[in-house]
């Protein structure tokens, strides 16, 4: 049996756990209203005013003007998600985490210790609220797709279980968007082939799948037909680390622009060294005021996790990017192509400074871990001082609770 | 006295399932291992194997065998403190 679970609201939950006077009211994490940035999270007496993840700020405070918008605060986020896994962990030793407030853990062999599956996802739930004040939601299914339709069932602070023999009847019913890896474009496709439920799309043969969605229609066509049977992966590497930014206001400004840029290569390469990975590509990305967007990737040569490798290939390729006379309002780094293995290259020529730099990267870290990560402004970063808030954490980003 | 109530699909479950046709029942008291309040997902028309749950027409929670079959219980859900 494979248990789901997913904490309700997280980000406007944690706000609203720690706030006292915030609970019963209508919470949006993002931003302030003011902001061109979208809903985070938002609290489930927010979600009665029509209000959701990914909706516009300015839109969420005239549909619910009697919102709290709160920036939020990913470090607080990350601790609680941290005990949650912890928690997870104590049921089995299978657990795949999928996001910061979401994960699966296999039960198979381990109901027992527990008195059954429905009991061991009771024991999480109290265990959870008690340590942490947050509810978390369960599903219960014979494999992740079920756990995991079982989750929606529950949600708001519940456990949902469907029986093992008669789920597969339930999938056929339900809506082609049920299915991981049926966005809006997929819908689409199969709205005009006249698919609307899985059940539908379980009768058509996989061949001709493949041919309508590609290499994913092998999966869809397992998934459709209730076969899920991917093992959890408990170690599940990331396939990328990206960190990006909108501006606290639109700006055309090299030296502020360069500054974001060279700070989210900063927590880009953090994130890349907590997670035991190097680089070998990077992709920068831009959005203007008029929200429309620039991309491009660059090698970046032997695998780095280093700050300063990184932002020297980010700005010339920054700068080709940014080809128009417009004010730019979002900036984002992604270190693509990781390897976590990899056999240090002995070079004849800059041998010493590649060693320096290291050591000097490693020092940063450990002063960074402890005593903060604010204690120590690297180069370009510098640009920044005194335009943005800074926390122990660092620079107090406009989505704070998105941008780590 | 009636076991179970229906109650609205939409405000039980996601919309996702409301869309499915699958009926959500509201158990109103304590019976056949489920708990009062606890949520049944059944889905109209699947065969019940035999001794299975089954919620009847007229909806009374019941057993195979025991009158004419509305549909097959096929998960459950239970909310709040109960499910801690």
């Amino acid at each position: 049996m494979i248990l789901h679970a997913d904490i309700d609201a997280f980000f406007a939950a944690v706000e609203q756990a720690h706030e006292p006077r915030l609970r019963g009211k209508p919470v949006v994490v993002g931003g302030q209203p003011g902001e061109s940035s979208v809903i985070a999270s938002c609290s489930y007496e927010a979600r009665r005013y029509g209000l959701h993840a990914g909706m516009p700020l300015r839109q969420a405070r005239r549909l619910c003007p009697e919102a709290v918008f709160l920036t939020g605060s990913y470090p607080e986020y990350r601790r609680l998600s941290d005990i949650l896994f912890g928690l997870l962990r104590d049921l089995s030793p299978t657990v795949e985490v999928v996001s910061l407030d979401e994960a699966y853990v296999d039960l198979a062999g381990a109901e027992h210790l527990h008195g059954g599956a429905f009991r061991a996802a009771r024991i999480l739930r109290r265990r959870a609220f008690e340590r942490t004040g947050l509810n978390v939601s369960c599903g219960l299914g014979p494999s992740r797709i079920f756990a995991r339709i079982a989750t929606a069932c529950a949600k708001p602070d519940g456990i949902g279980f469907l029986w093992p023999a008669r789920a597969r009847a339930l999938l056929q019913c339900l809506p082609l968007q049920t299915l991981p890896g049926v966005g809006r474009k997929t819908l689409e496709l199969f709205e005009r082939l006249n698919l609307r439920r899985v059940g539908d799309l379980a009768g058509v043969p996989q061949e001709l799948l493949q041919e309508t969605v590609g290499a994913r229609g092998k999966t869809l066509y397992r998934l459709a037909r209730g076969e899920d049977a991917r093992p959890l992966q408990p170690d599940r590497r990331p396939r990328s680390v990206s960190r990006q930014s909108a501006l606290m206001r639109a700006s055309t400004d090299p030296a502020l622009l360069a500054g974001y840029l060279g700070y989210l290569c900063e927590r880009c390469a953090w994130g890349l060294r907590e997670a035991g990975a190097r680089a070998r590509r990077l992709r920068v990305l831009l959005q203007y005021d008029d929200y429309r967007s620039r991309a491009g990737s660059c090698a970046l040569g032997e695998p780095t996790d280093l700050e300063r490798v990184l932002y020297e290939r980010a700005r010339p390729l920054f700068e080709r990017l940014n080809d128009r006379r417009v004010r730019i309002r979002r900036v984002g780094v992604e270190a693509q192509s990781l390897v976590f293995r990899w056999a240090e290259q002995e070079q004849l020529w800059d041998l010493d400074r590649r060693r320096r730099s290291a050591r000097l990267t490693r020092a940063v870290d450990a002063i960074r871990r402890r005593y903060g990560f604010h204690r120590i402004i690297q180069g370009p970063s510098i640009a920044l001082l005194g335009k943005l808030p800074q926390t122990e954490h660092g620079f107090r980003l406009r989505t704070a609770s998105l941008t780590r | 006295m009636r076991d179970v109530v229906e109650c609205g699909a939409a405000d039980a479950v996601p919309a996702v399932l409301a869309q499915s046709g699958c009926k959500v029942y509201r158990l109103k008291r304590t019976a056949a291992g489920f708990r009062e309040g606890d949520i049944l997902l059944v889905l109209p028309g699947a065969e019940p194997e035999g001794g299975e749950i089954i919620v009847d027409l007229e909806g009374r929670l019941g057993r195979h065998g025991g009158g004419p079959v509305a549909g097959v219980v096929v998960g459950v859900v239970r909310r709040g403190k109960g499910a801690r």
